[in-house]
């Protein structure tokens, strides 16, 4: 169930493709990027046990939406405040800070997700769960066993509580994600804007391509 | 005018990949996944040959690999595998208080300032030239770039267990 979340993450980019391409707004995309991945996060976040189908892929389309206007503009932004010849270093970077970030993030996402189920160790042991199940339900493992843990336990009682301990758990990894996007709102303030209006775009895409051709 | 040529074409090729892939996933099977790439990039290998034309500066080789920023690079690579490292092995393969998990963490993050100062003093093409940070609208950029990475990656990741879940 990716689809939601990819399909409004795609949308998006081609949409501010389109518009900055067209008005050369990259700032206002930027900000409303991270704002709707903030309010999409943080609505994640919002998501408890007897949430609906229908609330999680509404609350990832806004999330999908912000992330989409967000990949292209700050690629534009920083060209825009370097020189010509520190472009391919400049670029280089934000490739690596993306790669940087995807491992730091693929790992303590996990993490939290992780400790979320140790800490609640006691509680699924309090539920009476045959031993297997409640291997399948600590720590590490537990994230992998999500899908057909439920085939294990007839007892909806007790597949309320399971459910309940994966969302806390869960829960607690939107609200970092809310947390770190709101800190990307504010870092997106401090971006400067290089230019205004569509001449400037005009005049400034005329440079950079007199300066490829010097290049070639 | 290239430039937002480049973007459109980038936006809908990143928004079109993802769905194809969904739909290869669905009725075939993963591995077309990787299959597909082999057509698509060997045109592009076929058109780069025939049509780009960019100037080769012709460096030697010995001048080449001089130029390399090897402290830059090497100093990165070990903050990155062993902080990642880690991170990873704590709490899953060894506790968090064993010896192997705290000096992997701590030796990994003393080789950022290490990388710093090898960008800053020893070499002459650094991989990541400081300068870049001394502009506050780059910083600001460069973080804006970290956190919608990390919020994307870990929110994609964990996106699907809800339905699992719920």
């Amino acid at each position: 169930m990716l689809l939601p979340i990819t399909v409004a993450t795609a949308l998006g980019g081609i949409a501010t493709g389109i518009v900055i391409y067209q008005t050369g707004r990259y700032m206002e995309m930027i900000w409303i990027g991270m704002a709707l991945f903030t309010i999409g996060n943080g609505l994640l976040a919002y998501l408890r046990e007897n949430s609906s189908v229908a609330s999680i892929i509404g609350f990832q389309i806004i999330a999908g939406l912000g992330a989409g206007l967000l990949f292209e503009p700050p690629l534009i932004a920083l060209q825009a405040m370097t020189t010509q010849e520190d472009i391919a270093t400049a670029i280089g970077t934000i490739g690596f800070i993306r790669s940087l970030s995807t491992s730091l993030a693929a790992i303590i996402g996990g993490i939290i997700f992780q400790n979320g189920m140790d800490i609640q160790a006691a509680k699924v042991r309090d539920i009476g769960l045959p031993s297997e199940v409640v291997q399948d339900l600590s720590g590490a493992v537990a994230g992998e066993k999500v899908g057909d843990i439920y085939s294990k336990i007839s007892d909806p009682v007790k597949v309320f509580l399971v459910k309940e301990i994966f969302v806390w758990s869960l829960r607690n990894i939107w609200i970092t994600c809310t947390g770190m996007s709101f800190c990307g709102l504010l870092c997106s303030f401090f971006i400067k804007r290089k230019f205004l209006s569509n001449k400037h775009v005009e005049s400034k895409t005329g440079l950079r391509k007199d300066s490829s051709e010097n290049n070639v | 005018m290239y430039l937002g040529l480049l973007e459109v074409m980038w936006a809908i090729a990143g928004g079109v990949g993802p769905v194809i892939g969904g739909v290869f996933a669905q009725l075939l099977s993963w591995r077309w996944i990787f299959w597909i790439n082999l057509p698509v990039s060997g045109t592009a290998f076929v058109l780069l040959f025939i049509a780009l034309d960019v100037h080769n500066p012709q460096t030697g080789f010995i001048e080449g690999i001089k130029a390399i920023d090897w402290a830059g690079c090497f100093s990165m690579l070990g903050f990155m595998v062993m902080l990642l490292f880690g991170l990873n092995m704590g709490g899953v393969e060894a506790p968090w208080s064993s010896p192997k998990v705290i000096c992997l963490i701590i030796a990994g993050s003393l080789l950022l300032p290490v990388f710093i100062f090898s960008e800053a003093a020893l070499t002459k093409h650094p991989v990541m030239p400081l300068k870049l940070f001394t502009n506050i609208s780059n910083v600001a950029c460069l973080l804006v770039v970290f956190f919608h990475e990390f919020v994307s990656v870990t929110s994609y990741s964990m996106v699907e267990r809800p339905i699992h879940i719920l």
